[in-house]
């Protein structure tokens, strides 16, 4: 297998509390760091389950890695830890899914994403027509 | 049509390599054990039905609508436990498999979907009779794949097949472009894809087994609530050897009639909104849910906030994301309802012979105080008319706990969940999660050819008939000899019962304006069937035992039923299990004897 060795925590340990809970979670940040195969439709998959669950993605990176097989999603959204445990455990149940990470310091991670992001308003249609 | 001229014509004789796409999906159809595909040709498919003319020990059954032929491999898998095949061209023939595919989804359904598409070139640019399946399918399948290189269509399809069976079994789709069916295939491949994200668990963690069965041992009011995920497991006897060994009451979901037995005296029914009183109320009181292979549906819990107030709950499932998907859980057991339950008997066998002595009796005489004071029952109708409960519980009783029954939606379903009376699993196939209308035809001759030996009755309802019943001239065609009693109240009877409960009786668009049109007597004969009809209770024996005496074609029954009876008990949607109606207007108190 070329792909990069997965070390997702035990399934056993990573259900929610023991404890029923019913209190409101508040929303915060959350960066994720996703690992997946590098096929067309993976992107289509990935925002389809999160648009499913009206989830709004504030950034969405996705990159080469050093394996050609496979891809990294970063994705930063803002939800509350338990509806974001709700849709990392359906993401991960998909196929093309090899591996799925929460980094520690989403605001940081914000930052970087929206410096590379706001290159300035650039007006695309009259762009591309002007391009021919 | 076709781009490719072959001289010889691809026959079950030994094939020379090289062999095309389209070959190697047949081979690798073969080498999985694929015996029988419902499907239906067209253009872009055309390579691959090539391919199937006379190959060797595959039956492909010609369906009338790609529908039934989803239904079809859907019904075929929940009777006999293997993967169903179905097969479509490109366009509306792959749009035509999506209800199914959803369902089958829905319902964790092991189901592969082959369908051709246009050739790879003209992808993308609107071309005749194209649909990206793929993509369409994608929120309901387990996996979808697009194959346009003819070197990966083995792989994939044998990877399918992995995938439908393994982990949660699910429907997979499999979409070929044209090109790669009609192209030679130059390199082979290893035999299955690697998925490096694929790793279903099947066996839970020790401490896992230890946390639960402490839990049972502390509980003092347990129930089994036993979900499908044991039927597709095949965990029928580890389930009644814990309910045995344990003595614990046990509910048996919509979707898991059977795998524990009806006549069982620890059976308490069926859970959820048209659930046994005694089954809801066993959830509503208790202290510990073990949960096996069931997904707290919204149909079983009613308003969530009050469901089960007082409960722990022990949630085995094979699918990580159902684990504290609709209830937070106490203790998760991850792995094949096999495997936990049988893990769970040793383990609470071992406890008790040392020394623990769980005590249930109390509870146990509550729950059984329930079951006899609420049984399921109905009225007769005052006017002398069919009552519909009593056509389907007559059937049940005259062919029996061996015969297979599926259903389609409303309000006869729920009748045949009640009445028919389940002893073993795969005996109940029924569309519980997604809830399609159209499901029984076809899934019944899907499970005729499963279980050849088996009588199927599909209990059908006469709106859901209207919608599939053009599998009748398969059916008949291919001698495919299913049985069908339509449950006729002239009404999509379950609408009319909502609108008469909760609308003010504002019937709208729920009766049908006669019982006559279509004469389903009629009907069935045009499609090659015998056709009978009964209007009188004094008939329905007689009936039942003159269509259960056809053998050699069809047989559909029209049951001229009353059209005012109402499914009981029930549990308004959207509202609390503890305001269950066990009749109009009657609640069952179960909390006088706290
Ligand atoms: C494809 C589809 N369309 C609509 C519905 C909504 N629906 C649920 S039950 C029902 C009535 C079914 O009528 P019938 O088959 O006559 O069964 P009855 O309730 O009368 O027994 C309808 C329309 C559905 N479940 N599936
Ligand atoms: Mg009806």
């Amino acid at each position: 297998m070329t792909a990069p060795t997965t070390d997702l925590p035990a399934p056993d340990t990573a259900y929610p509390s023991t404890t029923p809970t019913r209190k409101v979670s508040t929303m915060s940040r959350h960066a994720l760091s996703v690992l997946v195969e590098n096929n067309p439709g993976v992107l289509a998959r990935v925002s389809v389950l999160f648009a499913r669950r009206s989830f709004n993605i504030d950034h969405l990176v996705v990159g080469p890695t050093e394996d050609p097989k496979v891809s990294r999603m970063t994705i930063l959204v803002n939800v509350s830890s338990e509806q974001l445990h709700k849709v990392t455990s359906q993401l991960d149940k998909l196929i093309e899914v090899i591996h799925i990470e929460e980094l520690d310091d989403a605001a940081a991670i914000r930052e970087q994403l929206w410096a590379i992001n706001d290159n300035g308003p650039r007006p695309v249609g009259a762009m591309a027509a002007a391009w021919g | 049509m076709s781009t490719v001229t072959r001289t010889a014509a691809a026959t079950d004789t030994d094939r020379p390599a090289p062999r095309t796409g389209a070959e190697s999906l047949v081979e690798t159809l073969q080498r999985v054990g694929v015996e029988h595909i419902f499907g239906l040709p067209g253009g872009a498919v055309l390579p691959l039905y090539d391919a199937l003319y006379g190959a060797r020990g595959l039956r492909h059954i010609l369906v009338r609508h790609e529908q039934g032929a989803g239904h079809a491999a859907q019904g075929y898998a929940a009777a006999t436990g293997r993967v169903g095949v179905c097969m479509a061209t490109s366009g509306p023939g792959a749009t035509n498999l999506v209800t199914p595919l959803a369902d089958a989804n829905m319902d964790s359904v092991p189901m592969v979907a082959i369908t051709g598409n246009v050739p790879s070139a003209a992808m993308g640019s609107d071309a005749f009779q194209e649909a990206d399946i793929r993509s369409i399918t994608m929120p309901v399948t387990k996996h979808s794949f697009l194959v346009t290189d003819p070197n990966l269509i083995a792989d994939t399809v044998a990877s399918a097949f992995h995938l439908a069976q393994t982990g949660r079994p699910g429907p997979v789709l499999v979409d070929v472009s044209k090109d790669a069916l009609a192209a030679l295939v130059t390199q082979p491949g290893r035999g299955e894809l690697v998925l490096p994200g694929y790793r279903p668990q099947t066996e839970p963690t020790p401490e896992s087994v230890r946390d639960a069965v402490e839990l049972m041992l502390r509980s003092r009011r347990p129930v089994l609530y036993v979900g499908g995920g044991t039927v597709r497991a095949g965990a029928h006897a580890q389930v009644r050897a814990l309910a045995e060994l344990t003595g614990i009451p046990v509910v048996t979901t919509l979707m898991a009639r059977g795998a524990f037995p009806d006549s069982h005296p620890q059976h308490m029914g069926m859970p959820g909104m048209h659930g046994t009183v005694s089954a809801v109320a066993a959830l509503q009181k208790s202290d510990l849910i073990i949960s096996l292979g069931a997904r707290f549906d919204d149909r079983v819990t009613g308003a969530r906030d009050s469901f089960a107030p007082h409960a722990k709950v022990i949630h085995a499932d094979i699918d990580p994301a159902e684990i504290g998907k609709n209830r937070p859980v106490d203790v998760g057991l991850l792995g094949d309802a096999r495997v936990v339950v049988d893990q769970l008997v040793t383990e609470f066998t071992m406890r008790t012979a040392q020394g623990a002595e769980p005590d249930y009796a109390a509870w146990v005489t509550r729950c059984l105080m329930w079951k006899s004071r609420y049984p399921l029952g109905y009225d007769e109708p005052a006017d002398g008319s069919l009552a519909p409960q009593h056509v389907i519980q007559r059937i049940g009783a005259i062919a029996g706990p061996d015969a297979i029954y599926t259903s389609g939606v409303g309000q006869h379903q729920m009748w045949a969940s009640q009445f028919i009376g389940y002893e073993r699993p795969h005996a109940w196939l029924n569309s519980g999660g997604l809830g399609t209308m159209g499901y029984a035809v076809p899934a019944a001759m899907g499970a005729k050819i499963g279980c050849p030996d088996s009588t199927v009755w599909a209990i059908d309802g006469d709106g859901c008939f209207q919608m599939t019943n053009q599998e009748l001239a398969t059916c008949a065609v291919e001698g495919i000899p299913i049985k069908v009693a339509v449950i006729n109240n002239a009404a999509l009877g379950m609408v009319r019962q909502w609108q008469t409960l909760f609308y003010s009786e504002r019937y709208s668009n729920s009766g049908a304006p006669s019982a006559q049109v279509p004469d389903f007597v009629m009907l069935a004969q045009a499609y090659g069937c015998a056709g009978l009809r009964c209007d009188s209770p004094a008939d329905v024996d007689a009936t039942i035992e003159a269509a259960m005496a056809v053998d050699d074609r069809p047989v559909v029954v029209d049951f001229r039923v009353h059209k005012d009876a109402m499914v009981w008990p029930m549990v308004p949607a959207g509202t609390s299990n503890d305001a269950i109606q066990y009749a109009r207007d009657l609640a069952p108190d179960f909390d006088e004897d706290e």
